[in-house]
Formats: structure tokens, C-alpha cells, sequence
């Protein structure tokens, strides 16, 4: 039979006042004890660089899944490096998690002998290609493919579909992601933007062929968002956003993101393995987020005319009215 | 002087009415918990969020609450005008006869049972499965039903120690299977019909394992031997209309369901 795996425990918290400022004591940094499920259950560190929604929900996650006694340690007010350091290595971890990007940084530096696996960290790949050996990660964003598995479910008529990526700085992403499509018989026509140039003129003027608009994660693609968006209401073509749900609520017709809680789940399981010895952290390496959230604004499938097949409701993260 | 004490005076009334309504509000107030301890938090939030608003338009006074921590959710069902919970019936087998009573059951399609399948790629044999990933959703936490039916079958045949990565919905779990991240998946055979649509060739690929018996569906709204006939009465007439009030509708589509319906013992046959 299957050990019990822990759930939240309530937990012990402890404020920590390690920051002294003008005289007065300030909480820096905030730590949260859930016990294990027995007594000799490995040690786990959850590093995070902030208290914020979304690493609420991974840490969430992870306590839910994890088998091990994990103490969630937050710098909630810019602790010293030293501080969060001795902190941790108080509780003699046998796994830590970071997440944010200080957190790693922090922790890339100070931890070497420990398995630390990161998520929720932006620039990670540029991050991992110095990375120590004990070093592995949950990459931030999800794959074309899974993004589009979302997206089909949907609008399973998708498969000419146009996207935007700024010359010499995001085409190898779009290779790969035409490369990955084909798998699911979605042709990518790219449409390049020169850096700084027209994003929505350089839409219209090549459109023609596609059935929607994927705009990917490029920065300055993305912030031209509401220019583009104009086009595509006047073509009557649906826009299809990575990176954030707010993309729906502004007008596209479907938006994914990262499910921080899964990413939670997912880093468990990664801590249970590597802890367990099943799995070697050069094994892990970086892996993708394993659920995205499908955000759809049906104002926007009516506006379209696209029909949302009623089955599928139910696994749809959110539908805005 | 004499001004300044009238001053006082409509101060303290205008002060006191409120309070004096407030006090009988607080006494009529009648909450419907939910308790969900692996419900995903930021479903968690809209189901509140969209379950309140309903609530509110029914002008009964009942109020909404969610609660994760076992602990609090027991010291809340004590107290009174809390009496109605919705629960999973796995919680409800754990609290025994005493605690709570199944009154209204979810149906989705006019069915109240479902069932799910361990589907695993062909290639993989269920011995394999031992320290794998298996893909579950949101609900299927180790008290759940059916989790615990496909562990006993896993565990007759000699898989050990598998580990569940919990999903928001069946479809992700199937995804995550179809994308090399899980070595199995536990979901409701309608999601595959679903993936058949997104990937014909993914579905190919798949085959079921195991299959569960037809489980009664959960979450169950249940309540406490404390309740009144008459606080009853207008929950389960405020819930069975849910489907009707757009937030209800909402409520029903993040908890998977399409109608509640009148528990009947022999339901649980």
C-alpha cells in the first residue's frame, strides 16, 4: 500500500525578526514549518523571494504532494543574502526549492552540495546554461504544443495560424514551435516584425492565409497588443495569447498561462524522486510546466462567431462572461 | 449643555441601530461551507467568488464559505447556523454516521455514478509503474474514490510507491501523459474523447489499464443533525434552482456537474 502522502499540516509558523532598521524590528523573513508524514521524513526547503499569489499556490502544491518536512522560508522584506542563507542551512535540508528568481540566484550561489530545484524563475535558461550539477529546474513557459493541445480543444478547426516574432531576437522560439505544431497538423506562418518596427501593419499586410493570430511570447510584439488587436477584430480573426490570462480579458479570444499549483505537484514529485534516488538531477534537468490555464472570453467568441463546444466547458480554467 | 447631550444622544441611537441589526443578522446568519482540502486554490477562489454572488440573489441569508483546514471546517460545522457543508463522500466515510448526512448529490447528464480509466501508453505494462508519475485531477487526492480504487488494483499488481501529480482537470492529466510527463493518467473516459479531437494520434498511442466500478459523484451537500427542517428546506430549494442563476451555472461548471439531485439511500447500492 501506498505511504500516506502529507498534506498541509498546519504548520508551526515562527516569525523570524532578522532585520533591525531605524530602531525598530522588521519581519524579514517569514518561516513555515508542515510536518512530515513520519518522523525521519528528508528535510525540504521551499526558498521563496517574495510572499506573492502565485508562489502561494505553488508552495500550495508542493506541501500537498511532498513527502518529505518541508519548511517554506519567505523573504517577505529584502533579508540579508547571509540571513536567508544561515536560515536555511539551519534546517540541514536534504532538498530545497526556489522560487523567483532572487531565490535561485541566492541559492545557486550559497548551496552546492544539495539538490535545488527551481521554478517560476524568469531568464532560467540563460541561468541554467552555468548552472552547478545539483541545479535543475521547471522551465516558466509552457511549450507550443501545450499551449495549443489548450487551444484545440477549443477551436479544433485551427490550423493555419499566423504569429509575429521580432527579427533576430525571438526566431529560433518560432522555429521550434513550427517545428513541435506539426505534430498536432497546425501550420505556423510567421510574419516577421523588424526590432522596433509596426507589429500590426506588418499583420495586415500578411494575414491573408491564416485562421487566427498566436501571439507569442515577445516583448515587443505583446506590447503592440491592442494595436494588433484592431486588425484582427476588422478581419474577424481570432487572437490566441501566451504568457497571461489578462490577454483574454483585453480581447483575445483565449490566453494560457502557468498553473502554479501543478507546478507545485510537479516539483514534489521531481523532490520525491531525486530523494528517493529514482531519478538523478542531471535526469531532471529542465523540465517543461506540466498544466497550462485556458482563460476564454466568449463576449469575444460571439463577436467572432466561434462556437465553444459545450463539452469541452468543463476544462476550461475560466470563462469570462 | 442641553444641545450637547441630544448630540450624544443621536449619536449613540444612530450608532446602536446598526448594531442592533447587525446582532440580528448575525444571529440568523446561515453559512453553507465547502470543504475541499486539495482543491486547487485559485478555483477555489472563483467558486467562492461565484457561489456567494449566488447565495446573496437568493435572499435567503446564507452565506458562502471555503475552508482547507480540516481543523477549522470541523470547528465551524459546530457552531450555529453552519450546519450545511458541501463535502467529498470520502470525507463523509471518514466522519462516520454522527457528523453529517448526504442531502443533495451532483448529476451531470442525469447520471449520479461516473467512472474513471488508468490509461498508460501501450508500450507500458502496469508493473512498470512502480516510483511513476500517475496524473490525477484536482480531486483525485488520495481519499478520493476512485484514486483509492485504482491504488488497490495497482498494489495487487505489485506496483509500489507510485506518485500522484495532481492536474486541475482530467484533460491535463491527459496531456500530461501525452506529453512524456506522467506514465499514467486517471481520468473520465469523456476526456479521451475529448484528446481525440485535439490529437487522434496521442489517443492511438493510449490504452486502459484499469477501470473503476460507478462511484457515486462528490462533492455531496450534506448536513449536520443540529439543522432546522426550515433552514433546510430553503438550501436545498435555493440549490436545486442553481442551475438556473448565472454564477450558479458557473459554480456547477468548475465542479463538473449539471444538477443536484435528492439523496436517496439506496444511491450509495
Amino acid at each position: 500500500m501506498m505511504r500516506p502522502i502529507p498534506h498541509s499540516v498546519g504548520g508551526l509558523l515562527l516569525l523570524c525578526c532578522l532585520a533591525v532598521a531605524g530602531g525598530c524590528v522588521r519581519q524579514a523573513l517569514v518561516v513555515q514549518t508542515h510536518a512530515g508524514p513520519r518522523p525521519n521524513a528528508p528535510v525540504v526547503v521551499v526558498l521563496q523571494s517574495q510572499d506573492a499569489p502565485l508562489f502561494a499556490a505553488a508552495v500550495n502544491g508542493f506541501v500537498k504532494r511532498c513527502d518529505g518536512q518541508v519548511t517554506v522560508i519567505t523573504n517577505t522584506r529584502d533579508a540579508s543574502s547571509s540571513a536567508v542563507v544561515d536560515a536555511v542551512r539551519a534546517l540541514k535540508p536534504q532538498f530545497i526549492f526556489t522560487l523567483g528568481t532572487p531565490a535561485i540566484r541566492l541559492a545557486s550561489k550559497a548551496f552546492t552540495d544539495v539538490p535545488v530545484l527551481y521554478a517560476m524563475a524568469l531568464n532560467y535558461a540563460s541561468m541554467h546554461t552555468d548552472a552547478a550539477p545539483n541545479i535543475m529546474g521547471i522551465a516558466m513557459e509552457p511549450t507550443a504544443l501545450s499551449e495549443f493541445a489548450k487551444f484545440r480543444m477549443v477551436a479544433p478547426e485551427l490550423h493555419r495560424v499566423a504569429v509575429m516574432y521580432t527579427e533576430g531576437s525571438t526566431d529560433n522560439v518560432v522555429q521550434k514551435a513550427k517545428d513541435e505544431l506539426r505534430e498536432l497538423d497546425v501550420e505556423l506562418l510567421p510574419i516577421a516584425v523588424p526590432p522596433g518596427g509596426d507589429a500590426a501593419k506588418a499583420y495586415k499586410a500578411h494575414s491573408g492565409e491564416s485562421d487566427a493570430l498566436w501571439l507569442m511570447d515577445d516583448a515587443d510584439v505583446m506590447q503592440q497588443f491592442e494595436a494588433v488587436k484592431r486588425i484582427s477584430f476588422a478581419q474577424r480573426k481570432p487572437m490566441l495569447a501566451s504568457l497571461s490570462d489578462s490577454f483574454a480579458r483585453a480581447g483575445a479570444l483565449m490566453a494560457v498561462s502557468i498553473d502554479a499549483e501543478s507546478i507545485g505537484s510537479q516539483a514534489a514529485s521531481i523532490a520525491r524522486r531525486v530523494l528517493e534516488g529514482t531519478a538523478t538531477v542531471a535526469e531532471i534537468g529542465v523540465q517543461q510546466p506540466i498544466a497550462v490555464r485556458l482563460v476564454v472570453n466568449t463576449k469575444v467568441a460571439g463577436m467572432l462567431g466561434v462556437q465553444i463546444p459545450e463539452d469541452v466547458l468543463p476544462y476550461i480554467s475560466e470563462i469570462l462572461p | 449643555m442641553r444641545r450637547a447631550l441630544l448630540v450624544c444622544c443621536l449619536i449613540a441611537s444612530a450608532l446602536a441601530v446598526p448594531t442592533v441589526a447587525r446582532s440580528a443578522a448575525a444571529a440568523e446568519e446561515r453559512r453553507l461551507l465547502l470543504y475541499d482540502p486539495d482543491a486547487n486554490l485559485g478555483d477555489i477562489v472563483e467558486i467562492a467568488a461565484a457561489f456567494s454572488r449566488f447565495l446573496q440573489r437568493t435572499g435567503q441569508g446564507w452565506t458562502f464559505q471555503a475552508v482547507q483546514q480540516r481543523e477549522t471546517f470541523e470547528s465551524l460545522l459546530r457552531q450555529p447556523g453552519s450546519e450545511f457543508a458541501i463535502v467529498s463522500s470520502a470525507f463523509l466515510r471518514t466522519t462516520g454516521d454522527n457528523a453529517l448526512s448526504p442531502l443533495l448529490v451532483p448529476s451531470e447528464k442525469n447520471d449520479v455514478y461516473y467512472h474513471k480509466q488508468l490509461v498508460t501508453s501501450k508500450k507500458v505494462q502496469a508493473k512498470s509503474l512502480s516510483g511513476r508519475n500517475i496524473a490525477v485531477s484536482g480531486a483525485g487526492d488520495e481519499a478520493s474514490a476512485e484514486t483509492q480504487a485504482i491504488l488497490a488494483e495497482l498494489t495487487k499488481a505489485g506496483v509500489s510507491h507510485p506518485i500522484l501529480l495532481s492536474l486541475p482537470k482530467d484533460i491535463d492529466a491527459l496531456m500530461a501523459l501525452y506529453f512524456g510527463q506522467a506514465d499514467a493518467a486517471l481520468v473520465a473516459p469523456h476526456s479521451i474523447e475529448v484528446m481525440q479531437r485535439i490529437s487522434p494520434k496521442a489517443v492511438a498511442s493510449l490504452e486502459v489499464l484499469y477501470e473503476t466500478r460507478r462511484m457515486l459523484r462528490s462533492p455531496l451537500c450534506a448536513v449536520g443533525k443540529a439543522a432546522g427542517a426550515k433552514q433546510r428546506e430553503t438550501l436545498v430549494q435555493s440549490l436545486l434552482g442553481m442551475a438556473k442563476d448565472p454564477d450558479g451555472k458557473e459554480v456547477m461548471r468548475r465542479m463538473d456537474f449539471d444538477a443536484w439531485v435528492p439523496f436517496q439511500a439506496d444511491m450509495l447500492q
